[in-house]
């Protein structure tokens, strides 16, 4: 809303053009390709189906003929891989179950960073992890893998038991128990889900209204919009760089948590 | 043991939540007391139910983020 509002103030000055400027709306994330309703195959669509190929290509091309001297290919996969695996499986999960998840750690890391990073690299330039989704659709890979390895490791019983914190007084368990199964059933998803989406998409919108602001101010305004349009300009090009420090944040977060849920399903707190 | 072995042994899996996730918490309060009161405030014709309903939801929240992450 408040950028619905910061748009209008940009626009109020040419307002006598008759078209004035059209702030950035949730609008500009929707780009049909082909087909309609809702069988449209849209723009995420095309960039999240191009972001696999590229990974299962470079993946496999830089790593078929692995070194020991590791050509430079090899060696910024070996640093991902090693992060992953060392820095979020290995320190989350512990030496003893994190071999078996590494995989899915790995996969979900790459596939959610270039997404992301998708958001600023042209000629994309489209973050697929802003429409929601994709976001939910990775969530609930997660979800169904923390559930059942709880399930299959403790039993559904001691799985469920476990999720309530121990040694508090007996009243309060009526409001807690509750509360901790929606945690953790419903709420710790829908976070994980939206935390991605949110970020990825006000992001974008951020992007966009620079770029769209200082593009409207170049061309249509009077002299002086054309000198502030500059820093319209500057400002998206900070926030580019901002935007590739979120967009890599967001993936460490998000396989970081996927990482925590599946250590506390399959270990005991005591 | 090959050296990968030794060097993945001894690493104690981290079983708190980091605290980002605080937030998934500090939301289930508000929502599950604030949603069912809500509804009773709609079912009765009432109008000052939800409020209490989302405040101490809150305060629960914010009792459950102490006992995850402020009690060790």
């Amino acid at each position: 809303m408040s950028l619905t509002l910061l748009g209008s103030a940009l626009a109020l000055p040419t307002a006598g053009d008759g078209e004035g400027f059209h702030a950035p709306s949730p609008q500009e994330f929707y780009w049909p390709i082909f087909g309609s309703g809702d069988w449209t195959f849209t723009r995420p669509m095309a960039t999240f189906a191009i972001s696999i190929l590229i990974l299962s290509v470079a993946l496999v091309a830089l790593t078929k003929k692995a070194a020991i001297v590791p050509s430079k290919g090899q060696w910024l996969v070996e640093q991902a891989y090693d992060f992953v695996r060392n820095g979020i499986g290995r320190d989350t999960i512990g030496s003893k179950d994190f071999l078996r998840f590494t995989p899915l750690l790995f996969s979900l890391f790459m596939c959610i960073l270039l997404n992301n990073l998708f958001g600023i690299i042209p000629p994309i330039q489209y973050p697929t992890m802003s429409r929601i989704g994709f976001p939910i659709a990775l969530t609930l890979i997660v979800y169904v893998v923390y559930h059942i390895a709880g399930i299959r490791k403790k039993g559904p019983v001691r799985y469920l038991s476990e999720m309530i914190p121990r040694g508090l007084p007996k009243p309060i368990y009526l409001l807690i128990i509750p509360l901790e199964y929606a945690t953790y059933f419903i709420i710790r998803p829908l976070t994980l889900a939206l935390r991605l989406f949110g970020n990825m998409f006000a992001g974008h919108m951020l992007l966009l209204l620079f770029i769209m602001g200082g593009e409207y101010m170049l061309i249509h305004g009077g002299i002086g919009l054309k000198i502030t349009s500059i820093g319209s300009f500057l400002m998206a090009l900070v926030f580019t760089a901002f935007e590739a420090l979120i967009e890599f944040l967001q993936a460490y977060i998000f396989t970081l948590l996927a990482a925590t849920y599946i250590s506390d399903a399959i270990h005991s707190e005591h | 043991m090959t050296p990968l072995e030794r060097l993945d042994a001894g690493h104690e899996p981290r079983v708190t939540p980091p605290m980002w996730d605080a937030m998934a918490y500090m939301l289930t309060g508000p929502i599950m007391l604030g949603l069912p009161a809500y509804l009773l405030d709609r079912i009765l014709g009432t109008d000052w139910l939800v409020l209490p309903g989302v405040l101490i939801g809150g305060a629960v929240s914010l009792y459950l983020v102490w006992v995850r992450y402020g009690r060790s």
